[in-house]
């Protein structure tokens, strides 16, 4: 198991990049599960730091912010498949509730902006799910090592 | 992890070469590429992504951008596009609003 505890910005994206490059490294992940991991985790953080940590006091440096405004992920290689678990400490909020688009088809013209983020975890993932515990969101990830294709064949 | 961008006017085509990882860190550069385009002067907008490693919804979010600030006249071409970009594409349904080519044009 690793584990990792970043500042609640944008800026730690890279960090993070970094952490799941190496938990995929570890369970010998297919380069195809590899990158839908890094954008699946990608996208759960930004969603908690965008939306979770958006109205703590920033710090003036944007790699920095305030001790509370963290979230650590930790993973598990078990079965062939890889975890990842993101806490945080904002306000109660359960991502998996958030509806998908509702017009895939609809031109970007008369699309709004949200939502995309949770779709494509839902999406890419063989597991999404949320739990509130002791004060902390607990959200939890998890994919497969081998490749998965099943949204490739449709395409 | 780096993103850059580089803009090419060339009559009313606006080619930006993206290069790097367009996610929510720095879409904000993007953002403010296509905010210095002045839209009545461009028919097609290129993003060529050929040098494009990754992006995430924040770079999706860029090309809604994009076409509600160029308005529905302007084009928008996307190049050089790998399988793990594309597959991103692909999954929100946004290939149905933009255009696909394997080079920029001469």
């Amino acid at each position: 198991m690793r584990v990792i505890t970043l500042p609640g910005v944008v800026d730690s994206l890279d960090q993070l990049t970094r952490f799941v490059t190496e938990v995929a490294s570890d369970a010998r992940m297919a380069s195809e599960a590899r990158n839908r991991l890094r954008l699946a985790a990608e996208e759960i953080f930004t969603n908690i730091v965008l939306h979770g940590y958006a109205d703590a006091p920033r710090e003036p440096d944007p790699r920095r912010c305030a001790d509370d405004q963290v979230v650590t992920v930790e993973s598990e290689v078990r079965d062939g498949r890889v975890r990842l678990r993101f806490k945080d400490h904002a306000a109660a909020f359960d991502p998996t509730t958030i509806p998908d688009p509702a017009d895939l088809a609809q031109p970007l013209s008369e699309r709004g902006i949200g939502g995309l983020g949770v779709y494509l975890v839902r999406l890419t993932m063989d597991e999404f799910s949320y739990q509130r515990l002791d004060g902390e969101n607990v959200l939890t990830i998890a994919l497969a090592a081998t490749a998965p294709s099943r949204f490739t064949q449709q395409m | 992890m780096s993103f850059d961008i580089s803009v090419t006017v060339r009559g009313r085509t606006v080619i930006m070469e993206l290069a790097g990882d367009l996610d929510a860190a720095t879409a904000p550069t993007f953002h403010q590429r296509v905010e210095d385009v002045d839209r009545n002067e461009v028919d097609q907008l290129v993003l060529d992504m050929t040098n494009l490693a990754y992006m995430s919804s924040g770079g999706l979010r860029g090309l809604v951008f994009a076409k509600q600030k160029m308005g529905e006249n302007v084009e928008i071409v996307l190049v050089g596009v790998n399988s793990t970009v594309g597959e991103t594409i692909r999954l929100t349904g946004f290939q149905h609003s933009v255009s696909f080519a394997d080079r920029v044009a001469e």
